[in-house]
């Protein structure tokens, strides 16, 4: 019992991190619809940010924090600006966008290899990374700083979209960008507010797994995978949906290393998303996903 | 000399049957996968494997690579294709992920990390294939028979419905195709030829492991299918020659080992961004009229 405790709350740490990535990515896809894999790159140059910033430039952990997280907005709203957008411009294929994010994954998270080397790189998170005892479960104080991060983020996204003049803008574009332009919303600033919103989001989950566990240049690509099973789970364009997905994800993934090897651990996830496309490709909340073609 | 040369060739050859069949699904019926490395290990895994534990020789071996890759790949396509195209893109990336984990940790039937060393050299007429030169023929015979077999494919009316298919789903199901059925079976066939160029691969190093089939490598594959043209059959050939000679140039220039391979990636990274700004269409191919009319 102890075990399974034990076991829920590693999931529901790392189902706080999941989460924080999948409602990033699914804001930005259930909004632009642009199959953003390079949000992958984001993430990761979030963590190498923080880094360079206590390590290189020698700031306190939470300046380099939130400076990261600002500099990691400012590389989705980049990514958009001179990336999508002027694919969009000519008419490209949602593929031909896809296949671009693909390639700048791929770039900047060897550059990143180049720069800092392939291995893992240690942070100084000082009393962040006590144990603390809760009943029968141990976790670190980061840990419970990840949860605390998810809680914060879905509730601070959640008030931003329902309450704010801009939250609104991205919701009308999310529901008919048509309707949307109709109204006088201009479509490109929503896209670059989405992608700045989107990226601040995912950043810290990027930075507190390298707290965790050091920075590495090719994490992005499995972190940002799993969101988009996440977001497909929840159901694109639902905002809880997301936040459900990843937590479900994370829980299977941790429950499962009671029955099952924990190599297979990332075989999980998608073995579930497999069946849950077979049973409710509608996710648990959402509309249909969009074809690559349409 | 002529033995690098020779084994340059033979691995054009085999990326090129690899980018052949990709190219059924990328540029002829509009489904991207994350998979085709996978694929192409279940080939190579599966034809060693009979090979060395059933003793079926290079060619009851390819016969298995096919069949258990076709199998495969219906598995996941089974259910992905029968939604729209982006669940496909998570589906193949879940396949290239379990299929990895089963090389490494089916440790019984794979030996993990550690690969499979002694597969056999293919026998043709009793005759054992195993100079590289002469590798080089069977490697172009089984790359031009692919291309025979995609060109008859696209051009007969199972291709039309293909093609239809890519430029408007609803139109093609309007007119009484079956998409979903179209879309399984050209999975299968695209990943049965893949597994052959895995086969071919095996018998050819006889010694294969997990890393030669990550998802670098199916981004790689993919690399080669687009930067070449997708919309041309001969578009992934020219991809995989050009996108292979490009790190053996790379050799010219002293760059250390570890900077190498991450610089490799780096300029295969930057090509795709490029080419989408600027060509999407590839080095061979022709605009898409879909994309001429913005849609």
């Amino acid at each position: 019992m102890d075990l399974f405790l034990q076991l829920a709350a590693t999931g529901l740490v790392v189902g706080s991190l999941y989460a924080l990535c999948a409602l990033g990515w699914g804001l930005i896809y259930g909004t632009t619809l642009h199959f953003h894999v390079a949000h992958g790159a984001v993430f990761t140059l979030a963590a190498y940010f923080a880094y360079a910033g206590q390590k290189l430039l020698g700031l306190p952990l939470a300046v380099a924090v939130i400076g990261a997280i600002l500099a990691a907005a400012a590389c989705g709203m980049l990514i958009d600006l001179f990336i999508y957008q002027p694919l969009e411009r000519r008419g490209a294929l949602r593929t031909t966008l896809f296949i671009a994010s693909l390639g700048l994954l791929t770039l900047i998270e060897n550059l990143l290899a180049i720069l800092f080397t392939p291995d893992p790189l240690r942070m100084d998170v000082g009393w962040l990374a006590d144990a603390v005892q809760i009943g029968p479960v141990f976790l670190t104080r980061l840990h419970l700083v990840s949860v605390a991060s998810a809680t914060l983020g879905f509730l601070a996204l959640m008030a931003f979209l329902r309450y704010s003049l801009s939250g609104r803008a991205i919701r009308a574009v999310a529901s008919s960008p048509e309707m949307a332009r109709t109204v006088g919303i201009d479509l490109r600033r929503v896209h670059l507010l989405t992608y700045a919103v989107g990226s601040a989001i995912s950043a810290p989950a990027g930075i507190l797994v390298a707290m965790d566990v050091g920075v590495e240049p090719y994490r992005g690509t499995t972190f940002v995978l799993l969101a988009s099973v996440a977001v497909i789970m929840g159901g694109i364009g639902s905002i809880p949906g997301a936040l459900l997905g990843a937590l479900v994800l994370a829980l299977l993934e941790n429950l499962g290393v009671w029955k099952i090897p924990s190599e297979w651990q990332s075989s999980i996830s998608f073995g579930v998303f497999l069946f849950f496309i077979v049973v409710r490709p509608r996710g648990f909340f959402g509309r249909k996903v969009q074809s690559a073609e349409i | 000399m002529s033995a690098y040369l020779a084994h340059f060739l033979v691995m054009v050859g085999i990326y090129a049957i690899l980018a052949l069949s990709l190219n059924l699904l990328i540029g002829y019926s509009g489904i991207f996968s994350l998979a085709h490395a996978a694929i192409y290990g279940i080939g190579a895994y599966a034809s060693a494997l009979a090979a060395l534990k059933l003793g079926l020789g290079f060619w009851g071996g390819m016969m298995v690579a096919a069949s258990v890759g076709a199998f495969a790949s219906a598995l996941v396509a089974i259910p992905s294709l029968r939604v729209a195209g982006d669940y496909y893109v998570v589906a193949s990336f879940g396949l290239q992920v379990v299929v990895l984990a089963v090389f490494m940790n089916w440790t019984d039937l794979t030996n993990g990390h550690a690969g499979l060393p002694g597969i056999p050299r293919p026998n043709l007429f009793g005759r054992v294939i195993d100079q590289p030169f002469e590798y080089v023929f069977l490697a172009a015979a089984f790359a031009v028979l692919t291309w025979a077999i995609c060109r008859r494919l696209i051009q007969s009316a199972f291709g039309r419905v293909l093609q239809a298919i890519r430029d408007d789903e609803i139109a093609a199901q309007a007119m009484g195709k079956n998409v979903v059925l179209v879309k399984i079976v050209v999975a299968c066939i695209s990943s049965a030829l893949g597994a052959m160029a895995g086969s071919l691969y095996a018998h050819y190093i006889t010694y294969i492991n997990p890393s030669s089939f990550s998802l670098h490598e199916s981004i790689f594959i993919a690399t080669l299918v687009i930067l070449g043209g997708s919309e041309r059959l001969a578009g992934p050939v020219v991809g995989a020659f050009v996108l292979l000679a490009i790190p053996e140039l790379l050799k010219f220039l002293a760059i250390p080992d570890t900077v190498a391979a991450p610089m490799r990636q780096i300029i295969y990274g930057a090509l795709l961004i490029v080419f989408m700004l600027v060509r999407p269409e590839g080095i061979l191919g022709r605009a898409r009229a879909a994309e001429r009319s913005g849609r």
